[in-house]
């Protein structure tokens, strides 16, 4: 899981012929040295440049590199030639030996910047044989997702499989490329202000700096949280599922006008109570009988109908006219019910629509506070007019509120209010359950009445027809009932049915979910395993031996930690900022990054075996300690590990202090594009 | 003896006691200062009279305000139908602000963010979700409402 960077080339063509430089590299120890105001960086730049990684530096999209790069290069004579094409290029090795070389193009007419070709083999160190070229892309959403984006090539390149995060705004991504090489390749400004690095927040990513670091260090913690978050998700889905086919009983209970009695809209747990649900008929009486129950009684009456001889419109006149006068009075007595339970209903509504304005205006006014709320503890850092209860004119005590101060209340504080509030949201939330639970009832008793109104209608107007029909054919008043009880019977059966199979699945979800919430809270709450606070322990005592050969003075490099949450180093439980002076700060942000590289020799890492330090002197730390950091970094090399060092520190010196160091030693005298003639002089 | 009358209907001792009541949140003094603060910044010239002032303050306290003069505002509907109140805590949130110097009022006419405005404004617009409501109103609003329309609206009778 590691790359060595093998070769990088900036190639820069103009008018009057190719200008550019070839930096080889080699596993250890490498000196990148030039001039200051040479473009050092420039190499380096080109390099990340050629990887697709600028925005790891600034948000921007436009081209990282200086005017040597885009516009003009100089030659011996200080003549200027403008640029007409220029690429970077670099050469990479992974840890199973396959070499790749790619290409970006940071000025080509034909060929768009956010194009990456890459060639299957190493042709910068042997460029006379041929190597499959294939084109990615980056910059682009996708980038590190889809197989034609070069991060992702990359990343499989380097071995990684890169997680999945969550970001502020509630979607996930991956944990990009740009995320990671801060912690990788230290850039000579704004790399060298933060340890462990100065993260890109353009992304949206939560915790960027902790995820990458979780993610570098293969820390089991990092699983953990996913299969936390996973279970969350399928927690939350199971609850979705329960909710959704709960509703689908809802409806098809509706159809026989009937509500679930036993069934809550959050899953439950017990078969037994599931299977003990039972739908019912809500009356006006809020006698609501169970739907099996009606549905016997209507069997009952259709089987007592049966057993008699259909008699004739003459015989079953008298028994028609007397159910004809209490149907015409029950018809009159119905339509009156229902014109009340409506009015009930609509009073609910307007009750339910009340309720739901009173909850947005508290929402309303709950953001408020807590925005108040906030303000006052920013309000050291603002101006304590925000915080203080003395009037900036007249030092009177004042109540924090615009009221008018003689009339102003004793105001409640805000964290008083807020909860307040909150008190009073639960209690409207609960009202409206209520409302909405009665609205779903009168409805149904509604349906239920005048589905009953209906059928003694139709009843009522099969009796008038029968009173003027022949004496001597059979009543149709009898079969009509007969047919009418049928087909209601019919419909609560099917229902019924339904509603059983309905249940079945319910008990499915439930014992899914069952499942579910017990391996929740069978997971540990510990965020660290044991090998995760191992691993971190031992790269603190990396750091800390580290720090004491550098000649960390501060404090006692003993003192130092590094924190279990944040994994930034830390004194006593607090971070180590303005405290340390900028040459510990140096020595300290040395020590942290070659203290990952070196645990990636001993435990397994995500780390990708290289440390890049742009200007690693920062002309703060003393000579002392640099000779150390160039003895530390040598011994990358027995581990088959890259550590690239560019500097412009003196060049007598350097070569001091690199004396007895085994290295490889890139030294650019003048300018680092050059004319490229002597190659054809060759 | 005030509470005489008490003594007589009651046969203990009998005492009252204020307890601090709840108020609305936008009648918090750093609410209301923050808001002041937030119309200047998104008024051009980081000034704004009195009146637009009360204006946008009214407007964008509460959803349904915003919602109703981002319609006027929008031409969706008429100038004569906004109802604007002008707002007691208005002046008193200036005065107060005012009186830490985070404004100036030049001329008893026009409101100005002072530099300790300014930066106390950087520290409220560095939390995104600080009055986020009430900012993506008025980063939308603060710039249509020109003097001449808030006078306008001001003047404006209601149509019967």
């Amino acid at each position: 899981m590691t790359l060595l960077i093998r070769h990088i080339r900036l190639h820069v063509e103009t008018a009057v012929g190719p200008f550019g430089v070839d930096v080889p590299l080699t596993t250890g120890l490498n000196i990148l040295w030039a001039d200051n105001t040479k473009g050092k960086s420039t190499a380096l730049q080109g390099m990340l440049y050629a990887l697709g990684l600028e925005r790891m530096l600034s948000a921007k999209r436009e081209i990282p590199l200086p005017h040597v790069m885009t516009s003009y290069v100089e030659d011996d004579q200080d003549r200027q030639h403008p640029v007409l094409e220029s690429s970077a290029w670099v050469e990479l090795e992974n840890s199973h030996g396959e070499i790749i070389t790619v290409r970006r193009y940071a000025v080509n007419r034909e060929v768009s910047n956010r194009l990456i070709s890459v060639f299957e083999g190493p042709a910068l160190s042997r460029p006379t044989a041929a190597y499959r070229q294939q084109d990615y892309f980056v910059l682009d959403s996708g980038a590190a997702q889809r197989e034609s984006g070069f991060h992702f090539m990359l990343a499989q390149f380097i071995g990684w499989r890169l997680p999945t995060i969550s970001r502020y705004d509630g979607g996930e991504s991956l944990l990009y490329l740009e995320t990671l090489f801060p912690l990788f390749f230290v850039e000579q400004k704004s790399g060298w202000s933060a340890i462990p690095a100065a993260f890109p927040t353009q992304f949206q990513i939560r915790e960027v700096g902790q995820r990458a670091l979780e993610f570098v260090l293969a820390l089991e913690t990092h699983d953990r949280e996913r299969l936390r978050q996973q279970l969350d998700l399928e927690i939350a889905n199971s609850k979705i599922e329960w909710a959704t086919k709960r509703n689908q009983l809802v409806s098809i209970a509706a159809l026989a006008n009937a509500r679930i009695q036993g069934i809550t809209a959050s899953p439950m747990l017990s078969d037994e109570e599931i299977s003990q649900a039972s739908l019912v008929i809500p009356t006006e009486d809020n006698q609501s009988p169970f739907l099996t129950d009606v549905a016997s009684g209507l069997r009952a009456r259709i089987a007592e109908l049966n057993k008699h001889v259909t008699p004739t419109v003459a015989a079953a006149a008298p028994a028609s006219e007397e159910e004809m006068s209490r149907l015409t009075q029950q018809v009159a007595d119905s339509s009156a019910r229902r014109t009340e339970i409506f009015k009930r209903l609509q009073t609910e509504k307007a009750q339910a629509g009340s309720i739901r304005l009173r909850l947005q205006a508290l929402g309303e006014d709950l953001q408020k506070n807590q925005d108040a709320q906030k303000l006052q503890k920013l309000g050291s850092s603002l101006t304590e007019v925000f915080t203080t209860d003395r009037c900036p004119t007249c030092a009177q005590h004042i109540e924090d509120s615009l009221l008018e101060q003689q009339d102003s209340p004793m105001v409640m504080s805000l964290e008083d209010n807020i909860s307040y509030i909150k008190a009073q949201i639960d209690l409207f939330k609960r009202l409206q359950e209520q409302t909405e639970a009665n609205i779903e009832k009168i409805s149904l008793v509604l349906t239920e009445a005048t589905r009953a109104a209906n059928a003694d209608s139709a009843r009522l107007r099969a009796l008038k027809a029968e009173s003027t029909a022949p004496a001597n054919i059979p009543s149709v008043t009898l079969i009509e009932e007969r047919v009418r009880h049928q087909t209601r019977l019919e419909t609560l059966d099917e229902v019924q049915q339904r509603f059983e199979e309905g249940k079945i699945d319910l008990a499915d979800i439930s014992s899914h979910y069952l499942y579910l919430i017990t391996a929740k809270s069978s997971q540990t709450k510990e965020r660290l395993s044991e090998s995760d606070k191992a691993k971190l322990k031992r790269l603190a005592d990396l750091f800390r031996n580290q720090a004491k050969d550098y000649n960390f003075t501060t404090f006692s490099p003993e003192e130092l930690e590094i924190s279990e949450e944040s994994y930034r180093p830390q004194k006593e439980g607090f971070d180590i900022g303005f405290e340390i002076s900028a040459s510990d700060g140096i020595r300290l942000k040395w020590a942290y990054q070659l203290a990952m590289l070196e645990l990636a020799r001993t435990e397994r890492t995500n780390h990708i075996g290289f440390v890049v330090f742009d200007e690693p002197r920062q002309q703060e730390a003393s000579k002392v300690s640099f000779q150390s950091l160039l003895n530390r970094a040598a011994t990358a090399k027995a581990a088959n590990q890259q550590v690239i060092f560019a500097t412009s520190e003196d060049f007598q010196q350097l070569t001091g202090f690199l004396s007895g160091v085994e290295h490889n030693l890139v030294a650019i005298q003048g300018r680092l594009i050059k004319p490229l003639n002597w190659r054809r002089l060759k | 003896m005030r509470y005489a009358i008490l003594d007589e209907i009651l046969d203990g001792p009998f005492r009252i006691t204020a307890r601090p009541e709840p108020i609305s949140g936008d009648l918090r003094r750093g609410w209301g200062i923050t808001l002041l603060l937030l119309i200047l910044h998104y008024s051009y010239g980081r000034r704004a009279s009195l009146q637009k002032l009360h204006f946008l303050a009214f407007a964008a306290r509460t959803e349904h305000n915003r919602a109703l003069v981002q319609a006027v505002l929008d031409g969706l509907s008429r100038e004569e139908e906004l109802l604007v109140r002008i707002e007691p805590w208005v002046n008193r949130a200036l005065a107060f602000a005012d009186a830490a110097g985070l404004l100036h009022l030049v001329k008893g006419k026009t409101v100005r963010t002072s530099a300790k405005g300014v930066l106390a404004l950087a520290t409220i617009m560095g939390d995104e979700e600080l009055l986020a409501e009430e900012r993506l109103f008025l980063s939308r609003c603060a710039k249509l409402a020109t003097e001449d329309v808030v006078t306008r609206i001001l003047k404006a009778k209601p149509t019967a």
